[in-house]
């Protein structure tokens, strides 16, 4: 029976072949044993964020949001070092911006206690800001805090969760939740006010991150990086990430001390300025205070205030909408029963197939072609040979193309069609790294044919079996020469 | 925005305040930078003089014998402006293991 099997035609051979395969691949890419797997994706997914951010990322929505930064010079010029500021020192800075109109302000930060000095003055900004129309969305620690602790705030601002969700293998801020609680977060309670087009985005759990990497004109024409800037595409793919740095950030900035320090040639051409920067956009108000822990590390390897998080949270949405990246896909109309593990078996198959099915083409790779030796000089003869060995490799060559185009093709479909983000479709491409090295060892065909090689090493040695055949034989011959039955 | 920071402002010799841009100004403690009351813009005698210039974005100045400050956004000024400035442009996230003490960020 075994050795029936064993027969089977050619063809069925080489689909089992590419369904044993393609399991092997599959296991790759969803097995993570202590977590390894799942840590390499997710460098894989920084790494191509970092050097391809450029042309994946958009930066159509770049100017529509802008961090308004508070910085150590503020606090050390106006309140002598002190911190936290007294709430009259905020209404003073809300005040200021309300002249230019934002179009909705995020406040990123806890304001947990009304009983101290200014509450009264913030409150009566804050009734101005509701008078004009401008939606303010304030850092709240849960859902009922706001309700309890300042009531007179009810009404006049929104409670938002400012919470950031760090990844525990490499503390890096890639995803940002959608709420806790019933507490929205603040990039999804925003863009959901404004463009009321993020239904029914809660299955799909927490969004990934794309950090933009594009250059910020605006923030170019003023800023100066923290630390020189010397990593470019080679570091990346010899050495991965090598740095840590506080670049200039890709959300437009405008620091207090300009916002109330209005400078220019002229009074009217610096406000006129602020006016370009702040009206009409999303105003996420934060800080970047030495000594406060209010920092985050990025997918690209920055460090930079936690205001950035919400901001670059808000681009991604307003970019995306309900697009957005995340680990979970977003099913296309009539495909939501389906699994992703699945969906991703199926796409590893024809992999596995263009591979147990491709010809083999060991005879011409070993081909001799002395054509070269026609040359009469080495520069010739050198010429010569490596065109020849381009010419005998071209099909494998071709093969390992097609096999990337497919690769890149699933790829983009994964990111763009279901809109996952690129740790969840990494593996296909460390898997086409793995793939070749797996194709150059046989290693489907070794394990496929581990059985039949068991079955031969129990057998006796042939010798030894056409013998007992004879006995045997022997055995059944009568005295006339007639073999029994 | 590169004439919002890299293009700091120091005050001249006197200057003085020279028109309102809105119809009320608040007008603050100088100290506390508390709010003390508003009134109309109409009722303020120009030119008013400047006794100085904050940092936080006030200048000092003398109304009926009493000192208040007011938001330099608010009014018009007849300032000249010299273009140079001691205050960094960069955004600076903390790398050092240490914590931060009182003050010495200041810059004009």
């Amino acid at each position: 029976m075994a050795r029936e099997l064993l027969k089977l035609p050619n063809w069925i051979r080489r689909l089992f072949h590419a369904f044993l395969l393609t399991l092997l691949m599959w296991a790759v890419l969803v097995v993570s044993p202590f977590g390894f797997g799942e840590h390499l994706d997710k460098y894989v997914q920084d790494l191509i964020n970092t050097q391809a951010g450029h042309w994946i990322y958009p930066d159509t929505r770049q100017d529509e949001v802008v961090v308004l930064l508070l910085t150590d010079e503020i606090v050390d010029a106006v309140l002598r070092g002190q911190w936290p500021a007294p709430y009259s020192f905020h209404a003073s800075i809300l005040d200021d911006l309300l002249v230019h109109q934002p179009r909705a302000l995020f406040i990123d930060f806890y304001w947990m206690n009304q009983l101290k000095p200014g509450a009264k003055e913030l409150v009566d900004v804050l009734k101005n800001y509701r008078a004009a129309g401008i939606e303010v969305y304030l850092s709240a620690p849960s859902l009922g805090w706001l309700k309890n602790f300042w009531p007179e705030l009810v009404g006049l601002v929104t409670p938002v969760l400012p919470q950031i969700v760090m990844d525990p293998m490499d503390f890096v801020a890639r995803a940002y939740t959608q709420g806790n609680n019933e507490l929205p977060s603040a990039a999804f309670a925003i863009v959901n006010d404004l463009n009321h087009e993020l239904e029914n985005t809660e299955s799909r759990g927490d969004m990934n991150i794309f950090w933009g990497t594009k250059n910020n004109i605006r923030n170019q024409a003023w800023m100066t990086p923290d630390t020189a800037q010397d990593y470019n595409f080679l570091d990346s793919l010899l050495r991965g990430f090598t740095q840590v740095e506080t670049p200039v950030p890709y959300s437009t900035t405008v620091f207090v001390r300009d916002l109330i320090n209005p400078v220019g040639r002229t009074e009217d051409e610096a406000l006129a300025e602020l006016d370009d920067h702040l009206k009409d956009r999303v105003v996420v108000y934060g800080a970047s205070l030495t000594g406060i822990q209010d920092v985050v590390f990025t997918p690209t390897r920055e460090i930079l205030p936690g205001a950035y998080y919400h901001a670059m949270a808000l681009d991604n949405l307003l970019t995306w909408g309900e697009q957005f990246k995340a680990a979970t896909p977003r099913w296309p109309d009539g495909m939501e029963g389906l699994s992703l593990p699945w969906v991703q078996f199926f796409l590893l198959l024809p992999i596995a197939c263009f591979v147990c099915f491709r010809k083999t083409n060991n005879e011409d790779s070993l081909r001799e072609d002395n054509d070269y030796l026609r040359y009469s000089t080495f520069f010739g003869r050198l010429c010569g040979f490596a065109v020849s060995r381009i010419r005998l490799s071209y099909p494998a060559l071709r093969f390992w193309l097609a096999i990337l185009f497919y690769v890149a093709l699933v790829c983009w479909v994964q990111f763009s069609l279901l809109d996952l983000s690129v740790a969840t479709w990494a593996g296909f491409i460390e898997i086409f790294g793995a793939g070749i090295v797996l194709e150059r060892l046989s290693l489907v065909e070794r394990i496929t044919s581990f059985p039949k090689r068991l079955y031969r090493f129990y057998q006796p040695p042939e010798g030894v079996r056409s013998a007992e055949n004879n006995n045997i034989s022997d055995a059944f011959t009568d005295n006339t020469g007639r073999t029994g039955k | 925005m590169l004439s919002l920071t890299i293009l700091a402002a120091q005050a001249s010799d006197v200057i003085k305040v020279t028109e309102f841009r809105r119809a009320q100004i608040n007008l603050f403690d100088p100290v506390s930078l508390e709010r003390v009351k508003k009134v109309d813009a109409g009722t303020l005698a120009l030119p008013l003089n400047i006794l100085e210039v904050k940092p936080s974005g006030h200048y000092v100045v003398e109304i009926e014998n009493e000192r208040y400050s007011i938001k330099k956004r608010m009014v018009r000024t007849d300032r000249t402006y010299e273009l140079n400035s001691s205050c960094k442009n960069v955004l600076a996230a903390n790398l050092d293991a240490a914590t931060r003490g009182l003050g010495n960020g200041e810059c004009k």
